[in-house]
């Protein structure tokens, strides 16, 4: 296992929660809540749900900071970003993190690799990335091995291992 | 390998604590979020220093998303998260990181003693694990 070897839909979230663009700020606030999410893809439409921007809470709360009563019925569609940033599903963990660091965001729409139409078939964001190396020791232990060919590397390792797993990744060495 | 004792949670943690009193509106707190880019103001009880609670993103949206809350009449501590969570200045990153998971919130204060000297964040502590690995692969 490796992070290249990692492919993007091993670890995305399929359930996407989403909300059509003429819904307000209280619609996609109750959807983040009641899911436990920090942003919901923004739709055209029930029936077609083809994704065309997304909101985050930070969103919700820059918006709220305005103080403009209006805001607040807005739809979804005057307040959201675009364009979306997405990602193929064979993409590798390397490629998610690549991307996010490139585009400065947080979160990228995954798109299904076999079918021209560009389906999205789920979603990744940054927690997620940062909860799977934290299930997933032996990945960052490998990644670390496999790197320690310089001295500049060696620091990087003893710094991240200190870091983060304090004593007991030193003395498993 | 001896441990360096600097790189723990005190080396990471945010020193500057932005504060309110529970007293004053959600409208103030919200502007204060949005002037400062932060996800969350500690809420101190009338002269003293010592935080009570915590209003966060979440509870902004949590308050739009159910409530008719009045940003300008409503008050911090209607709607604040309690109790504290908090962990040692000398915990490991991966400590914070794993009290997170668990209890499910996304910051905890810190402490040093029984005295409140910074918070640290779920995005501070990915940054820094994807910066690290992001230098590991040289990227």
């Amino acid at each position: 296992m490796s992070i290249d070897s990692i492919s993007i839909s091993s670890f995305m979230t399929t359930n996407i929660v989403t909300d059509t663009q003429d819904q307000n700020i209280s619609s996609a606030s109750k959807k983040m809540d009641e899911n436990n999410i920090g942003s919901v893809i923004v739709v055209d439409n029930e029936r077609d749900k083809r994704a065309v921007g997304i909101i985050t809470e930070r969103d919700v709360v820059r918006i709220l900071g305005k103080l403009e009563p209006w805001l607040l019925s807005s739809p979804l569609s005057a307040l959201m970003s675009k364009p979306l940033i997405t990602i193929r599903s064979n993409g590798s963990l390397r490629d998610g993190i690549q991307t996010m660091y490139s585009k400065n965001i947080r979160r990228l729409l995954v798109i299904s690799d076999k079918e021209k139409s560009g389906k999205i078939v789920g979603i990744i964001t940054d927690k997620d990335i940062f909860r799977m190396l934290m299930k997933n020791q032996n990945l960052v232990q490998s990644l670390l091995t496999d790197n320690m060919m310089s001295q500049n590397i060696q620091t990087i390792h003893e710094r991240f291992a200190e870091y983060w797993f304090g004593d007991t990744l030193i003395h498993r060495r | 390998m001896s441990l360096n004792p600097t790189v723990r949670v005190k080396a990471s943690m945010n020193r500057k604590m932005i504060t309110l009193d529970k007293g004053l509106s959600v409208k103030s707190a919200i502007k204060l979020m949005v002037k400062k880019n932060i996800g969350s103001v500690v809420v101190t009880a009338d002269s003293s220093h010592d935080p009570v609670g915590i209003i966060t993103e979440r509870d902004i949206l949590k308050s739009i998303a159910y409530r008719r809350v009045r940003p300008e009449i409503t008050k911090i501590e209607e709607i604040m998260s309690t109790p504290i969570l908090s962990v040692e200045q000398d915990a490991t990153l991966g400590d914070a990181a794993q009290m997170m998971i668990k209890k499910n919130i996304r910051r905890l204060l810190v402490k040093q003693d029984n005295k409140y000297v910074g918070i640290i964040t779920q995005r501070d502590l990915q940054k820094l694990m994807t910066d690290t690995i992001r230098a590991l692969l040289i990227m």
